[in-house]
């Protein structure tokens, strides 16, 4: 081949070298790599930041650390569980992956949560009831004096009365885990599933700690 | 015989678009696909049919036009082609449109053999007859995804056919006037010169590989970055831009079929390589990658079409040869890649809807606006069918309030930017091989001094 022959090849060769070169450069080895899921076991940032005192803030924290906590015991990332959770073919699918029941799964799912609560209440990210009282309040638009009659209540006997963890965990206790399955797809129906859960726990737990204060004769008679 | 120009005009006008039609659908097939309700791999049969059925008619087309009129079979093929056309534009259903694929390929081998014959007649010239036709045909199969893709946009996929109809006719009165006078410079009774193994062989993988540089390409700018058909179609033009300045090159190289064809088949491998290492989903980032393509195809099309086709007889017989291997190379590339890339996408999947998840999780969103972004992106992934889904309709249908709107346009542009990676990894390996195919063309370029410039 005359040297005039090969000075076309050799620059085609240097032209797709330099151009590989500089794209290997700007990024292009790892560029079609998405987003890994995070170990569900190691601590998340976006779990940890402060809780606002909201029901819905509070709520969905639960859920979260939940989530890592039951995808960690499972061993699965917390993106593959939220994945699966709402169509029942996928639930199927992964617990048939894991080797466990539908059931397990959901009895996996509701512990993830009961640990949530500790985890949450352990690090003092659980805000006190009295917090979220104001919200509540507005949220039930109630009439003005009876808005009046909640703020009269000092803070102290409304968080002793109902404390943010020992509720938490009597309403994950109390949630038909199937039942909150099958609603994921309707936000509508999770959502008064959720609220329902945590009344009935407040209400229980309210009752349950106003029977404690009084005396043993006096539940007697009340045929506690 | 004194050129006529007009019929000249008309039979490379008809070539070129007959040719076009290997890839004039590339920008169309989403849309097709949209309409059939098929899929990626499905729909690849509208370009798999034609080439397939052109590979295989190419050479016992050209075997007709020896022994036959070209001029009088130029214009049977032309009026097929047309009224194939026409079926295609009408198709109720997939089934109907690749039937009307393969009556478009048989017309059109017919036309491409017989126009080889007729444009030699016509400009009285064998090298400029012969240089007309390859021209025509280069020039058809670069420029076909582009004119097809605006079209789309503008109109519809349908009138890709439509438009090809009047173009195609208009060459019939061409063909009838060079009746008798086509084709008489060889007796069919003389024994045939044996095809250019190696010419042919690389213009085989040099095809094979030029179909990803437009069918992947085109697919991952228009299914993978959403871009629209018009927008696919301008970006790909860097490539028929590009091949067009390979020609000046080579002339000022004047280094010889064998170096420019080398050279082609590196510069197209660089290219594709390339377009599997992109460092972002911009249209920009694919510019320089095509350009390399482009100049690859005008460096190798040309010159080894002419190796192919020098001193040879039956010059129709030889023409055939070369469009066989053309398109039997597209056929190869398109069965070797669609199913590496659809598998590809296939995987990619399970990935990108994890880190969607991810994403919605984190987003700093209230926890009811997350539920019912949720809804609708659960709805958009499931209704996805094989192709990168669309995310933007779950944003629109979750109605989040005003207040939200620049959290929620963030979470929208990190999940566009999730499937865009993930689109673009499924077709890194596709990119690859295709880059491979076109660096073996180097081997049976390597040998075309001798038999290629006697």
């Amino acid at each position: 081949m005359s040297r005039r022959a090969i000075a076309l090849p050799l620059a085609a060769l240097v032209l797709a070298g330099a151009l590989l070169g500089a794209y290997a450069l700007a990024g292009g080895d790892d560029y079609s790599e998405v987003q890994g899921a995070a170990d569900p076991c190691a601590a998340r940032a976006s779990v940890d930041r402060p809780v606002a005192p909201e029901l819905e803030a509070l709520a969905e924290r639960v859920v979260l650390v939940g989530l890592d906590e039951t995808a960690c015991s499972l061993g699965v990332s917390r993106e593959r569980l939220v994945l699966a959770l709402p169509v029942a073919e996928d639930r199927r699918a992964l617990a048939e992956e894991l080797g466990i029941s539908e059931d397990e799964l959901g009895r996996e799912l509701k512990a993830g949560l009961g640990r949530a609560v500790d985890r949450l209440d352990r690090a003092g990210r659980l805000p006190r009831a009295s917090a979220l009282l104001p919200a509540i309040v507005a949220e039930l638009d109630l009439p003005g004096f009876a808005e009046d009659l909640v703020d009269a209540i000092p803070d102290q006997t409304v968080d002793s009365l109902v404390p943010t963890g020992p509720v938490l965990r009597r309403a994950v206790r109390s949630l038909d885990v199937q039942a909150l399955l099958d609603g994921l797809g309707d936000s509508d129906q999770l959502e008064s599933m959720l609220r329902d859960a945590v009344e009935e726990a407040a209400q229980e737990e309210i009752r349950a700690r106003l029977l404690d204060e009084l005396p043993e004769s006096v539940r007697g008679l009340l045929g506690e | 015989m004194a050129a006529m120009r007009p019929a000249v005009i008309a039979l490379s006008l008809a070539v070129g678009v007959v040719l076009a039609d290997s890839a004039v659908v590339t920008l169309a097939l989403p849309d097709i696909l949209r309409q059939y309700e098929t899929t990626v791999g499905g729909v690849s049969w509208v370009l798999t049919t034609f080439n397939l059925v052109l590979a295989l008619a190419a050479v016992p087309a050209a075997r007709l036009c020896v022994r036959r009129d070209p001029g009088a079979l130029g214009a049977v093929g032309l009026v097929v082609f047309a009224a194939c056309c026409a079926v295609c534009a009408a198709a109720p259903s997939l089934g109907v449109l690749l039937a009307g694929r393969v009556g478009q390929a048989l017309g059109g081998a017919v036309v491409i053999a017989s126009c080889l014959e007729l444009l030699v007649a016509a400009t009285g010239s064998e090298p400029r007859g012969a240089a007309r036709w390859a021209g025509a045909g280069v020039a058809g199969a670069a420029l076909g995804p582009v004119a097809g893709g605006l079209l789309t946009q503008a109109i519809s996929w349908q009138s890709i056919f439509i438009f090809q109809v009047p173009v195609v006719l208009a060459a019939v009165p061409a063909a009838l006037a060079l009746r008798g006078r086509a084709g008489r410079d060889h007796d069919p009774s003389l024994p045939s010169d044996r095809p250019h193994l190696a010419a042919n062989a690389a213009l085989a993988l040099i095809s094979a590989a030029l179909t990803a540089a437009l069918f992947l390409l085109v697919l991952l700018l228009v299914e993978g970055w959403q871009r629209s058909p018009a927008q696919a179609a301008l970006i790909v033009t860097v490539i028929p831009v590009a091949a067009l300045a390979a020609g000046p090159l080579a002339r000022a190289a004047r280094a010889g079929t064998r170096s420019e064809a080398v050279a082609g088949a590196i510069a197209v491998a660089g290219g594709l390589a390339a377009l599997a290492l992109l460092p972002g989903a911009e249209a920009v980032w694919t510019l320089a990658p095509q350009a390399l393509v482009g100049l690859g195809l005008g460096l190798t099309i040309d010159s080894l079409t002419a190796v192919a086709l020098r001193d040879r007889v039956p010059r129709a017989l030889h023409g055939g040869w070369t469009i066989a291997a053309r398109h039997g190379g597209i056929v190869v590339g398109l069965l070797i890649l669609t199913p590496v890339f659809t598998a590809d996408l296939r995987d990619a999947r399970a990935p990108a809807q994890e880190a969607i998840a991810a994403q919605v999780l984190d987003s700093r969103l209230p926890a009811s606006s997350k539920l019912a972004l949720a809804e609708g992106l659960g709805e958009q992934l499931a209704d996805e069918g094989g192709r990168v889904p669309d995310l933007a309709p779950a944003f629109s249908a979750a109605d989040l309030p005003a207040a939200q709107a620049a959290r929620a346009a963030a979470l929208e542009r990190g999940l566009d930017d999730q499937l865009e990676r993930a689109a673009t990894g499924a077709f890194r390996d596709a990119f690859l091989l295709a880059g491979l195919l076109a660096l073996l063309a180097v081997v049976p370029a390597l040998f075309l001094r001798g038999r290629g410039e006697r």
